[in-house]
């Protein structure tokens, strides 16, 4: 034990340095400051980012998820092996239990042994330089104070998106940086997701062969339709996928177009077009009507004429609507109030 | 019409008696009360005798093998419209045929294109929100376990499975 806590304190101590270099918050840190042992708020959000990239680790997470109206509890076991190698096993409920996802920084891969069946597709580690690029200025950032998680003392800070409404809650790990709780909510819709260790452990020197998954035989190996290409401009997308595309360069909210991508899966070609505020991001979907019918599924939305319907899935909120021929759907972790709001900003009359 | 002219009319089938015999009687009755019907009746009478020595006329030589001819063309012609009507059943089957190969090639793409519209209306929100996980990866303090549950859920979906029922 005596090992693990050294190279904790170690790298604590590296990551607090390294922190140290990054541009200092505007706002006085003096209480912040004294509560963190001379470190600032956004020094841990820095390491809190950074940490996928230096720790080991492995333990036991609870999910609780928004789906429709109901909070859906799932359990997983979650192992890191740096650099930004994640290993998840799902544990529960019984739909989910066995599932396997294996993500190497590049790519995601994920067996589903209900159907044998293998899916590849584009990485979800968060990207390397996030700690670099991390802007505090596009957030209101909050010290609520330290507390334990799990018999390990946690900095509890609140994340605000400078123009948003909906505030993220992170308890991380003093020692290294690693977020043992989060929690999103929604002014309108309250927790829409919250994740939590029960258990954990570090430095483990876990094993390579843990994080190099290996087709069963006989299974069926899935590609994605999610391109994990760069961002193109609207007007290569548009010769791309033979349809115009209009979308907005900006949006309220300070949100700007980033570029965009073609999704395609069987019958549905559709333009992706990322926006983003810095803080949070968007994701606008524009299909021809005429190649996709209104959806079926979905709760509907008053104001977004007769095809609007909406689905969430925890952070993530889907609405979909058309508009003079087109299918539109727009999703992001915002409330179905601010997507719909954003709609009518998209269409000028949703 | 009056009883004479109607009489009248009967005379020459009351010669052939072909009346019936009420008729054949209400005419004898007749044609004792009026003079007028006896001498019609005489007349035509006298006519039918007249006409009775009569030679009949004689058929021109070629008569017979005229009519052999007539009746071997009138053969020729039912031989031929025979075959020509058999050589015309199946061009209805070829029209029928091509009128039906006309509506499949016009239907299928349209049910197809209607099929596939509805298909891509149904998986497109699972489409959408797997598209999405890749823009929310960019968030540091996203989860990362949250995420992996998200995409997967909407990859199963995408392939016509679903093990928790459908997201609402």
């Amino acid at each position: 034990m005596r090992r693990p806590a050294l190279a904790s304190g170690v790298i604590w101590l590296v990551a607090a340095a390294w922190c140290a270099s990054a541009p200092p918050a505007a706002a006085s840190q003096g209480r912040e400051e004294s509560l963190l042992g001379g470190v600032t708020v956004e020094q841990v959000l820095r390491h809190a980012a950074l940490a996928p990239q230096i720790v080991d680790y492995e333990g036991t997470k609870i999910l609780s998820v928004l789906r429709g109206d109901l909070m859906e509890t799932v359990i997983v076991n979650e192992a890191q092996k740096r650099p930004g190698r994640t290993r998840l096993d799902f544990l529960s409920p019984e739909g989910v239990a066995g599932r396997l996802v294996i993500d190497d920084g590049t790519q995601t891969w994920h067996y589903e042994p209900r159907w044998h069946m293998v899916f590849l597709g584009p990485s979800l580690a968060a990207p390397a330089d996030a700690a670099t690029t991390f802007d505090p200025r596009r957030y209101h950032i909050r010290l609520l104070g330290v507390e334990e998680v799990i018999g390990r003392p946690t900095v509890v800070i609140r994340l605000l998106p400078r123009h948003g409404r909906r505030e993220r809650r992170l308890w991380v790990d003093r020692t290294t940086g690693v977020t043992l709780r989060v929690e999103d909510r929604d002014p309108e819709e309250g927790l829409v997701v919250a994740a939590y260790f029960t258990r954990i452990s570090f430095g483990l020197n876990l094993p390579a062969a843990l994080f190099q998954p290996r087709v069963p035989a006989g299974a069926r190996v899935v590609g994605q339709a999610v391109s994990p290409g760069p961002l193109l401009p609207v007007p290569v997308l548009e010769r791309a996928l033979g349809f115009p595309v209009r979308a907005p360069r900006a949006l309220p909210g300070g949100f700007s177009l980033q570029g965009g991508a073609p999704v395609r899966d069987g019958p549905v070609m559709a333009a992706s077009l990322r926006y983003s505020d810095g803080a949070r991001w968007l994701v606008l979907f524009v299909a021809p009507a005429a190649r996709m019918g209104p959806p079926g599924r979905g709760d509907r939305v008053p104001g977004l004429g007769p095809g609007g319907r909406t689905v969430v899935a925890g952070a993530i909120r889907l609405i979909q609507w058309e508009s003079q021929g087109t299918r539109l759907a727009l999703t992001g972790p915002l409330s179905l109030g601010e997507l719909v709001a954003l709609a009518s900003a998209v269409t000028g009359r949703p | 019409m009056n009883a004479s002219h109607r009489i009248s009319r009967q005379l020459s089938a009351y010669l052939d008696g072909e009346l019936s015999p009420e008729e054949m009687a209400d005419v004898r009755s007749h044609l004792d009360r009026c003079a007028d019907c006896r001498e019609d009746l005489e007349a035509i009478r006298a006519t039918k005798r007249l006409l009775g020595r009569l030679e009949p006329p004689p058929l021109p030589a070629d008569f017979a093998e005229g009519l052999r001819a007539r009746l071997a063309r009138d053969a020729l012609r039912r031989l031929a419209w025979a075959p020509a009507r058999w050589q015309w059943w199946p061009r209805p089957a070829a029209v029928l045929l091509a009128a039906a190969l006309a509506v499949v090639l016009i239907t299928v793409p349209a049910v197809r294109g209607h099929l596939d519209r509805l298909r891509a209306a149904e998986v497109g929100p699972d489409l959408f929100l797997q598209a999405a996980t890749q823009a929310a990866a960019e968030d540091p303090f996203m989860d990362r376990a949250f995420l992996g549950l998200v995409r997967t859920d909407a990859s199963i979906r995408l392939v016509g499975e679903d093990p928790r029922g459908p997201v609402r």
